[in-house]
C-alpha cells in the first residue's frame, strides 16, 4: 500500500467518524453540541482536503516503511499480557515477567542478562512508586 | 528591599541548601519520568512538607516546581518522551539531535535556555510583579477565546510539512476535548456512560501514549532499532553546544523568555502555548527556516527558554493575587495555606521574609538543576546508544506505571496503550501527534471561554472586536495565518 | 466493569470465607482493629481543599489509631468516581472516605441512569466541616447589599452575570436557592473553580461570584472582594462583616460540607471506634487551630445524626430536583 492509499482510507474513515459526531453534536441540547459540531466539520474538511490531495498527480507516491509484522505482534502480546496480568495476578508478577519475555525475544539478550535487568528493574519501580509514592499498584492475588 | 537579606540568610542556611538540592534532584527526575508531572511532583511534596517549618517547605516546593519543568526536556530530548505537554515542542528539534549523536549538545542549550528563561522570569518575580499581575485581570473570556485560537493556528503550522494532516489531527483533538459532562448544560457528551469520562478525555494518558508508549513501539518493533540511526554514528564528544550557537541563540532565549513570562501570568493558558508560540516565532525570524524541525539547536533554546520563563510567570498572579495560573500552582497555594500564608497582597507585606525565601530560592534553584545538569549531560546521553529493543520495555513500563499512578485508574493505563498504538501508526503515515494533544488542551480553553463570552455578552459576536485587547489577539491570528502564506506565494514567485 | 468484577471476587471470597471461619470472624476482627494501614479515599485532587482537610485529619487519626494512615486520590466526574470506589470497597474498616454534602447526595437522582453508586451503600460517619456559601462582588460594584442586586436584575435581567463552578454543583444550588427567593431569574457562567472566577471578577468581567467561604475569605479579608452575602444561620468568624441572607430578607442556606463515610457493612465495632477516633480529632484544639488557619469552620456532627443530615439533604434536595430540575433533561 503507498502513502496515497493509506490517506485515502484514513480521509474516509476519519470523516465518516467526524460526520457522525457533527449529527450527534446538532441533536445535543442547549449549545451543548455546538462545539462538537465545530470541531467535527473542521475534520471532515480535513478529510475532503487530505483525499483530494491524494487524487492530485503528484511525482513519486511514497511507501510507508515496511512493518515488521513478527515483531509487532510479539511486541504487542508481551504489552496486552503485562496489563492482564497487572490487573489479575499483581504488578510485581507481571512486570519482571513482561520485562524478562520482551528483553529476551525482543532484545535477543542473554537470559542471564535479561533476568538481571527485569528483576533490577522491577525493584526499582517497587522502590520508587510504592515506598516513595505510596502509589498503591494493582497488588493481585500476592495480597488479597 | 531590605527583606532580601533575612530571605538569603534563610535560603543559605546548610538545612536550606540541603533541602534545595534534594528537592532539585527529586524535581530533576520526576520530570524526566514519562507519567510524573510537576503538578504530581509537587502534590506529593506536600504531606513531606507538613512537620517542615514554612521556609523550607516553600524552598522544597519551589525547586520541586522549577527543576521538574526542566527534567522534562531531558527525556523529551534522548528519548522523545515528553513527559508533560510543557517539553513537546522541545522534542520536535532535540530528538532529531539525539538522533545524529548530538543529544549532548541539545541537552546542554536546554539547560541553558531553561536557565536563562527561569532567571528572567524570577528577577522579573522580584522587581515588577505588582504591577504585572494587572495584566492578569485584562484578559477576559473573550481574550482567553482568541489566545486560544492563536495557540491552534501556531501549532497547526509548527508541527507538519503537510498542514491539512496538521488540521486533521487538531480536529480530532478538538473532538476528544468535547468528551465528558458539559459544564454549562450538564450533557454528557460521548461518554457511553462511562464514569472515568465524564471530566473529559484525560490529557496525561493521552499525551503518554502518543509519544511515550508509541516510541517504545518503535525502537522495540523494528529488530536493530534505536536512538541513533546508524550503527556507525558515534555520539559527538561535546557535552555542551559551541559558543558560536550559544550566542546565535540569546536572541531567541530573550524573545521566548518574555512570551513565557507572559502567557505564565495569565491564569489557566498553560505552557504549551507558550512554547510553541516561541518556537514559531523562533523559527520565524531565523535566517535558516527549513531547519527547524530536523535538529536546530535553537528551536530546543526556544521552547526550554519559554517554558522555563511560565514557571516564574505563574507564580506572579499565585503571589499577588491568589490566583493561581495552572494546576501546579494551585496545588502550591495548597501548600502555602497548611502554612498558614494566604496567597494575596499580604504575602508582599506581613510575610515577605517568607516569601521572598521562597522567590530566592527559586533563583538559587534555577542555578542549581542548570550546574547539576551541565556536569550530567555528558553521562545522561549515553542513555542513546543502549539499544532499542532494551529501552523501549522499560520505557513501556515507566509509562504504564506512570500512567496508573495519576490516579489510580487501570482505565487511564488501556487508554495510553491505546493511544501509543494510535501514534505509532500516525507517525508512520506522516500525521503529526503534538496538534492532536495541544488541541486537547486548548479545546476546552477555547469552549469554555466562546460560551462564556456569549453568555456575558449575550451572543453578541462582535464582542471580540469591540474590546482593544481581543482585537489585537484577532489582529496576531490573522498575522499568523497569512504570514506563511505570503511566504509561500513569494518564494513561488521568484522561482518563476 | 472492574467494579463488578471485584465485586464478584469479594462475594467468593466473602463465601468461601464464612464457610471456613463460621461466625467468629467480625468480632475477633474487631478485637484486633486496627492491624494493617488504612486508605482514606479522596474523591479529589491532591492539594484541593477536601483533600488538604484529609491529610491533615489523617495526621492526627493516626495518632489516635496507632495504624498509618493512606491517603489515596480517586478524583474524576466531580467526585462520583471516588464514592463508587468507597461504596464498593470491603466493608471490614480498611477502608474510609471523605464525602461532600450536598452533591454526594445530589448524584443518585441527577445522574440516575449512569451513577455508579447509592447512598444505601455508604455509611456516613461524621461530618466535620460546613463552609457555608459567599456571594461576592468586586470592590469597585455598584452593588452594596443583596437588595440593590436583585433590583438591577429586575430592571435589566441581563445586566447581572452570576459565576458558579459547575452546573449542579453547591455553589450552582444555592445561587438557585437565593434566585427562587428573590423571585428573580439569574444568568450564570461556569468557572472550573475559585481562581478563574476570581480572576474575572477583579478584572471586572463578570458582575458577582458564589464561591464557597474558604475560598473567598482571603480575597474578602484583603478588601478587593466585597461579600454580598454569606447563606449560613449566623455570620461566620473570618469574614464577620458580611452579612447573612437571612437578615437581609432572602432566607437562604447553602453550604459544602465535609465529613467521613465508610462503606455500608462495617461491623459496628470498627464503626464506633472509628467515630470515636474522628471525635478525638475534631475535638482536638491543634486540629482546630489548623482548620481555622485554612479558614474552614468546623460543624462536628456525629454518628446517626450526621445520616439523618445526608438524608434530609437527599429528600429536600429530592423534591426540588422533581419539580425543577436544574439540569434540563
Amino acid at each position: 500500500m503507498t502513502l496515497d492509499t493509506i490517506d485515502r482510507g484514513v480521509a474516509m474513515l476519519m470523516g465518516v467518524l467526524c460526520g457522525v459526531v457533527v449529527v450527534v453534536g446538532l441533536g445535543m441540547r442547549g449549545d451543548a453540541g455546538l462545539f462538537p459540531a465545530i470541531a467535527g466539520t473542521l475534520g471532515l474538511l480535513a478529510c475532503l482536503g487530505i483525499g483530494l490531495d491524494t487524487l492530485r498527480s503528484r511525482p513519486p507516491d511514497e511507501l510507508p516503511p515496511t512493518l515488521p509484522w513478527q515483531r509487532f505482534t510479539v511486541w504487542s502480546l508481551c504489552i496486552l499480557g503485562l496489563l492482564g496480568l497487572m490487573v489479575t495476578v499483581g504488578t510485581f508478577v507481571a512486570l519482571p515477567l513482561f520485562l524478562l519475555t520482551s528483553l529476551r525475544w525482543l532484545g535477543h539478550l542473554r537470559w542471564a542478562a535479561a533476568l538481571t535487568i527485569a528483576i533490577t528493574f522491577s525493584a526499582l519501580i517497587y522502590v520508587v512508586f510504592v515506598h516513595l509514592l505510596t502509589v498503591p499498584l494493582p497488588a493481585g492475588w500476592l495480597v488479597d | 528591599m531590605d527583606v532580601l537579606l533575612p530571605a538569603l540568610g534563610n535560603v543559605m542556611a546548610p538545612m536550606a541548601l540541603l533541602t534545595l538540592l534534594l528537592g532539585t534532584l527529586a524535581g530533576m527526575t520526576i520530570g524526566a519520568l514519562p507519567g510524573l508531572s510537576s503538578t504530581m511532583g509537587v502534590a506529593l511534596c506536600i504531606p513531606i512538607t507538613f512537620s517542615m517549618p514554612p521556609e523550607l517547605a516553600l524552598i522544597l516546593l519551589g525547586a520541586v516546581y522549577v527543576s521538574s519543568v526542566y527534567g522534562g526536556s531531558v527525556t523529551a530530548i534522548l528519548l522523545r518522551t515528553p513527559g508533560t505537554d510543557a517539553s513537546i515542542a522541545t522534542a520536535l528539534d532535540g530528538y532529531p539531535l539525539a538522533e545524529a549523536g548530538r543529544g549532548g549538545e541539545a541537552l546542554g542549550m536546554a539547560t541553558l535556555g531553561s536557565l536563562f528563561g527561569g532567571l528572567f522570569s524570577v528577577i522579573v518575580l522580584i522587581a515588577i510583579a505588582p504591577p504585572l499581575s494587572t495584566v492578569a485581570l485584562a484578559f477576559g473570556p473573550q481574550e482567553y477565546t482568541v489566545l486560544a485560537i492563536f495557540g491552534l493556528v501556531t501549532i497547526v503550522g509548527v508541527a507538519s510539512d503537510r498542514p491539512l494532516k496538521g488540521v486533521l489531527s487538531a480536529a480530532v483533538g478538538l473532538v476528544l476535548a468535547t468528551v465528558g459532562l458539559d459544564a454549562f448544560t450538564g450533557v454528557q457528551r460521548f461518554t457511553f456512560g462511562q464514569s472515568e469520562l465524564f471530566e473529559g478525555v484525560p490529557l496525561l494518558p493521552v499525551l503518554i501514549g502518543l509519544f511515550s508508549v508509541s516510541q517504545a513501539f518503535n525502537l522495540c518493533v523494528p529488530a536493530g532499532g534505536g536512538v541513533l540511526t546508524s550503527k556507525e554514528q558515534k555520539l559527538k564528544g561535546r557535552g555542551l553546544p559551541l559558543w558560536h550557537d550559544i550566542r546565535r541563540s540569546l536572541r531567541t532565549m530573550l524573545r521566548s523568555s518574555v512570551i513565557g513570562s507572559v502567557v505564565g501570568i495569565l491564569p489557566g493558558a498553560g505552557t504549551s502555548i507558550a512554547s510553541f508560540i516561541s518556537y514559531n516565532e523562533a523559527r520565524r525570524h531565523s535566517s535558516t527556516p527549513e531547519r527547524f524541525g530536523k535538529g536546530e539547536l535553537e528551536g530546543v533554546a526556544a521552547s526550554e527558554s519559554a517554558n522555563n520563563a511560565v514557571t516564574g510567570g505563574t507564580l506572579i498572579p499565585t503571589l499577588t493575587l491568589g490566583i493561581p495560573g495552572n494546576a501546579v500552582t494551585a496545588v502550591f497555594v495548597g501548600g502555602l495555606t497548611i502554612h498558614g500564608l494566604i496567597p494575596g497582597p499580604s504575602l508582599f507585606t506581613h510575610h515577605a521574609e517568607t516569601t521572598y525565601t521562597l522567590i530566592l530560592s527559586l533563583l538559587f534553584a534555577n542555578v542549581l538543576f542548570a550546574v547539576l545538569g551541565l556536569w550530567l549531560c555528558r553521562y545522561l546521553v549515553v542513555v542513546t546508544k543502549v539499544p532499542g529493543a532494551v529501552l523501549g520495555p522499560m520505557i513501556l513500563v515507566f509509562s504504564v506505571i506512570g500512567t496508573y499512578a495519576l490516579r489510580n485508574a487501570v482505565f487511564d493505563v488501556w487508554l495510553a496503550v491505546a493511544f501509543g498504538v494510535v501514534g505509532y501508526f500516525m507517525e508512520r503515515w506522516r500525521y503529526p501527534a503534538a496538534p492532536l494533544v495541544i488541541a486537547l488542551i486548548l479545546g476546552p480553553i477555547l469552549e469554555v471561554n466562546f460560551r462564556r463570552s456569549m453568555q456575558i455578552a449575550h451572543w453578541d459576536l462582535t464582542t471580540f472586536f469591540t474590546r482593544p485587547l481581543s482585537l489585537t489577539l484577532c489582529l496576531l491570528v490573522v498575522l499568523a495565518v497569512a504570514y506563511p502564506l505570503w511566504i509561500q506565494w513569494r518564494r513561488r514567485k521568484l522561482q518563476r | 466493569m472492574k467494579v463488578q468484577s471485584k465485586l464478584m471476587r469479594k462475594v467468593l471470597v466473602g463465601a468461601v470465607a464464612t464457610a471456613l471461619v463460621g461466625g467468629l470472624s467480625t468480632s475477633a476482627m474487631a478485637a484486633d482493629y486496627p492491624s494493617k494501614p488504612i486508605e482514606m479515599i479522596v474523591a479529589f485532587g491532591a492539594g484541593g481543599s477536601t483533600d488538604t482537610m484529609a491529610r491533615i485529619f489523617a495526621k492526627y487519626a493516626e495518632e489516635e489509631l496507632g495504624e498509618r494512615i493512606v491517603v489515596v486520590n480517586r478524583p474524576g466526574a466531580g467526585g462520583e468516581i471516588g464514592w463508587v470506589h468507597l461504596a464498593n470497597a470491603d466493608p471490614d474498616g480498611y477502608t474510609i472516605g471523605l464525602i461532600n454534602s450536598p452533591v454526594v447526595e445530589v448524584y443518585p437522582f441527577t445522574r440516575e441512569e449512569t451513577v455508579g453508586y447509592s447512598l444505601d451503600e455508604i455509611r456516613p460517619l461524621a461530618n466535620v466541616i460546613t463552609d457555608p456559601g459567599v456571594l461576592a462582588v468586586s470592590a469597585d460594584s455598584p452593588y452594596q447589599t443583596l437588595d440593590d442586586l436583585v433590583a438591577a436584575v429586575k430592571d435589566d435581567p441581563q445586566s447581572v452575570i452570576i459565576s458558579h463552578e459547575g452546573i449542579g454543583g453547591d455553589d450552582h444550588l444555592a445561587a438557585l436557592n437565593f434566585a427562587e427567593e428573590a423571585g428573580i431569574d439569574l444568568s450564570f457562567v461556569a468557572y472550573n473553580g475559585n481562581a478563574e472566577a476570581t480572576a474575572s471578577l477583579l478584572g471586572g468581567h463578570i458582575s458577582a461570584f458564589e464561591g464557597n467561604m474558604s475560598e473567598a475569605a482571603a480575597q474578602i479579608q484583603d478588601g478587593k472582594v466585597r461579600g454580598l452575602a454569606v447563606w449560613a444561620d449566623e455570620r461566620v468568624e473570618p469574614i464577620a462583616g458580611v452579612p447573612t441572607g437571612k437578615e437581609q430578607g432572602y432566607d437562604v442556606q447553602a453550604a459544602a460540607s465535609r465529613g467521613f463515610a465508610v462503606p455500608a457493612g462495617v461491623p459496628q465495632e470498627v464503626y464506633d471506634m472509628l467515630l470515636a477516633v474522628t471525635r478525638d480529632v475534631v475535638e482536638n484544639p491543634e486540629f482546630q487551630a489548623e482548620m481555622d488557619q485554612l479558614n474552614m469552620p468546623i460543624n462536628a456532627i456525629y454518628g446517626q445524626d450526621y445520616v439523618d443530615f445526608i438524608n434530609d439533604s437527599h429528600d429536600r434536595l429530592k423534591s426540588l430536583w422533581e419539580k425543577d430540575p436544574w439540569i434540563e433533561q
